[in-house]
């Protein structure tokens, strides 16, 4: 997300990004309103166009009855138990009179157009766009999160727009992208949308992608699985005390995930954002390495990328590049042939090199392809093939 | 003195009972809604306060506060503050010298107001009651107030209003901290309740009303307990409702939650079913605040004043 715009510019910033071919209505620029200050018996109250804070009344899937109209949720290893009028920890599923719901089915805060490499996907069709949306929600909290501003929140307090997943495709073909993803927040949470833009989407060629941190019981992913193109990981760190901790999540799961990933066969990549003191340490880094090596395979690529102060998390300085370095080359000696640094423009390890020869085969400079030198997936040196979604 | 001086007197910061006031709790008699709720209310502040007349409510609100009611209106019209009730304790605040414009009765939304029967008022001159919903922006801070394990945006409602706290609860069951009374009350002032609702929500609930948002703040808790619910809640389940007949009244959060706790396990007791405890809710997070110095959990160290209503 692009730091610099609250959340309600960066959801009008999406009309502008898509200019004429995007056809969500943009939200207000309510910050940009003069405001009177609160003080004694001063309130500023919401006017009528302060933007629409609607939620769905959705049908959710995964979930059974428990005795007294409550209900435990299957969709996340945390099985929140929710009593009536409850919601589960991601604050975007509610029990209501027995029957649980989805609040978020359709209703985007977050849209914008995103090269795959803003995912980042660094092996899927260089420089292609994907028309990228989210709802609210998260069911975990990273205290680092970038994205709190609709990750943490519940949908009714954020704007929103109700974009059905017909029209979601609509505006992806009309904006040239080849791919939407589902990103900025979790798309665990709003699984049913993902479900259903993804089904639409397949109907009219065009591709999902999923951005996630993981953490999904096995058969929702499952099911999931067969309508999606690619699937990138955050995988947040290599210890049950750092997911308990710092995310308020489980480790066992997610690597469980990425086990099923494996044997699934879809295209998945790997990110792991490197936090100063916290999860840099060499034990768990080499641990996490090796571990990739040994279960998911060398061409898996897998991406260390640059923490920057934010929500909680604001003691902290920013990854040293060295730090970056010294991780990556944990990455190379565990035997992973595609690990990358990231949130670092112009480092040479932003860039994909052949491990058969060495050459460059994809040069990258931030978000922005300088050369590519692929023939049909492989080296086009030495014709070694390169794992990925070319095509 | 002079008259201006004295219109402009905030009272002073009391945390959470102050000194003495510590697990008093005045438990109003109400065999049927007695016509008017103030004389109780009078009554009750003067057992925990051991002030009587016109001192007891001058001695927790002055004119120059700043008063925000939290209301808790999840279950509707059927299980939540009695409007004749809340109107006493604003007739009560008003009768210290807190002018009407200064008052917000509040919910996390306008339409849970609206349903339990609170019509929305804005007007500048007279006692207002919406929704942190309906402010602006969505109505909460924009910058995460950390402390321990709480890392929340609180309504401006509380933050940007209020000098002054007023904390009106129900009594009943809650599946997941096990009793709603006073306490989970305020977790409709921060913006991610459903974050810290693990372990029995403990110590979350400990830690937020701990916080320097609040804590400071928190002058009167009241608990509406002339009908209460010994299960299936926060949501209303009539076949668990039950009639205590009580209004609880008290500067000691925890006291009064304490005492709830009371009354929900007894009617429970009563009815055949397990103890909360035995269904796996025992609210150890009242335990966490005590040892925190929030209040008294402890059963024995707690003293119920019964005044008429």
């Amino acid at each position: 997300m692009d730091r610099s715009l609250g959340r309600r510019g960066f959801l009008a910033r999406c009309a502008t990004a898509a200019g004429g071919l995007c056809a969500l209505d943009p939200l207000p620029h309510s910050d940009q309103l003069p405001r009177p200050a609160l003080g004694q018996g001063l309130f500023d109250f919401a006017p009528a166009e302060d933007g629409e804070r609607e939620v769905s009344d959705a049908p959710a899937d995964y979930w059974d009855s428990l005795s007294g109209d409550r209900a435990v949720c299957r969709l996340c290893p945390r099985e929140c138990r929710v009593a009536d009028q409850e919601r589960g920890t991601c604050g975007v599923r509610m029990n209501v009179g027995g029957k649980y719901r989805t609040l978020v089915h359709s209703r985007v805060c977050a849209a914008h157009i995103d090269p795959v490499e803003k995912k980042p996907f660094f092996h899927v069709l260089p420089g292609a766009k994907a028309f990228s949306i989210a709802t609210a929600g998260c069911n975990i909290q990273c205290r680092y999160c970038q994205n709190w501003e609709i990750s943490q929140f519940r949908p009714e307090q954020i704007p929103s727009v109700e974009v059905p997943p017909a029209r979601v495709i609509e505006t992806a073909r009309g904006s040239s992208c080849p791919f939407v993803a589902f990103t900025y927040s979790e798309p665990v949470v709003f699984w049913e949308y993902v479900r259903d833009v993804a089904d639409a989407g397949n109907a009219r060629g065009v591709r999902s992608l999923v951005i996630s941190n993981g953490y999904i019981q096995e058969k929702p992913l499952r099911d999931l699985l067969p309508r999606l193109s690619g699937v990138k990981i955050d995988l947040k760190g290599f210890t049950e005390s750092f997911y308990r901790d710092v995310c308020d999540g489980e480790l066992k799961p997610v690597l469980r995930t990425l086990e099923i990933l494996k044997e699934t066969g879809i295209w998945f990549e790997i990110v792991v954002l490197v936090v100063p003191t916290l999860n840099d340490d060499e034990g768990s880094m080499r641990g996490l390495c090796e571990w990739v090596a040994r279960t998911l395979g060398p061409e898996v690529p897998l991406h260390f990328t640059r923490f920057h102060p934010m929500y909680r998390l604001q003691n902290l300085p920013s990854t040293p590049i060295g730090t970056l370095e010294r991780i990556h080359g944990y990455a190379r000696e565990a035997g992973l042939h595609f690990a990358y640094v990231g949130n670092a423009p112009g480092h040479p390890a932003e860039s994909t090199y052949c491990p058969g020869c060495g050459k460059t085969l994809i040069k990258r400079v931030g978000y922005t392809i300088m050369e590519t030198a692929l023939k049909g997936g492989s080296c086009s040196s030495c014709g070694r093939a390169i794992p990925g979604l070319w095509t | 003195m002079a008259a201006a001086a004295v219109a402009a007197r905030s009272s002073p910061a009391r945390a959470l009972g102050g000194p003495g006031k510590r697990g008093l709790v005045a438990a109003i008699s109400c065999d049927g809604d007695p016509a008017d709720f103030l004389p109780g209310l009078d009554s009750a502040l003067a057992a925990i306060t051991g002030l009587g007349g016109p001192d007891t409510w001058r001695s927790l609100f002055a004119p120059g506060d700043r008063v925000a009611i939290k209301l808790n209106c999840l279950s509707g019209a059927s299980l939540s503050p009695r409007p004749p009730l809340v109107d006493a304790v604003v007739r009560g605040i008003r009768s210290a010298g807190v002018p009407a414009g200064a008052i917000v009765l509040f919910d996390r939304t306008s339409r849970e107001l609206e349903r339990a029967g609170y019509p929305i008022a804005r007007a500048a001159d007279a006692v207002r009651c919406f929704g942190t919903d309906a402010l602006r922006g969505g109505g909460y801070e924009t910058e995460i107030r950390e402390h321990r394990s709480i890392g929340s945006l609180f309504t401006r409602i509380l933050t940007e209003h209020a000098t002054v706290l007023v904390n009106v609860g129900v009594c009943k069951d809650h599946d997941l901290s096990g009793v709603s009374a006073a306490c989970k009350n305020l977790f409709g002032l921060i913006h991610n309740p459903n974050r810290y609702h693990a372990n029995r929500c403990d110590p979350y609930l400990a830690d937020l009303l701990d916080h320097p948002a609040i804590a400071p703040k928190l002058r009167l808790n009241i608990v509406d307990a002339i009908d209460a619910q010994c299960h299936g809640g926060p949501a209303l389940a009539p076949p668990y409702l039950f009639k205590p007949r009580k209004i609880l009244v008290s500067l000691d959060p925890i006291a009064i939650d304490r005492i709830a706790w009371e009354m929900i396990e007894a009617e429970r007791a009563a009815r055949g079913m397990p103890a909360l405890r035995d269904d796996g809710r025992e609210p150890t997070w009242l335990a966490t605040a005590e040892g925190r110095g929030l209040g008294i959990a402890d059963r024995s160290r707690i003293a119920v004043r019964e005044v008429a209503a």
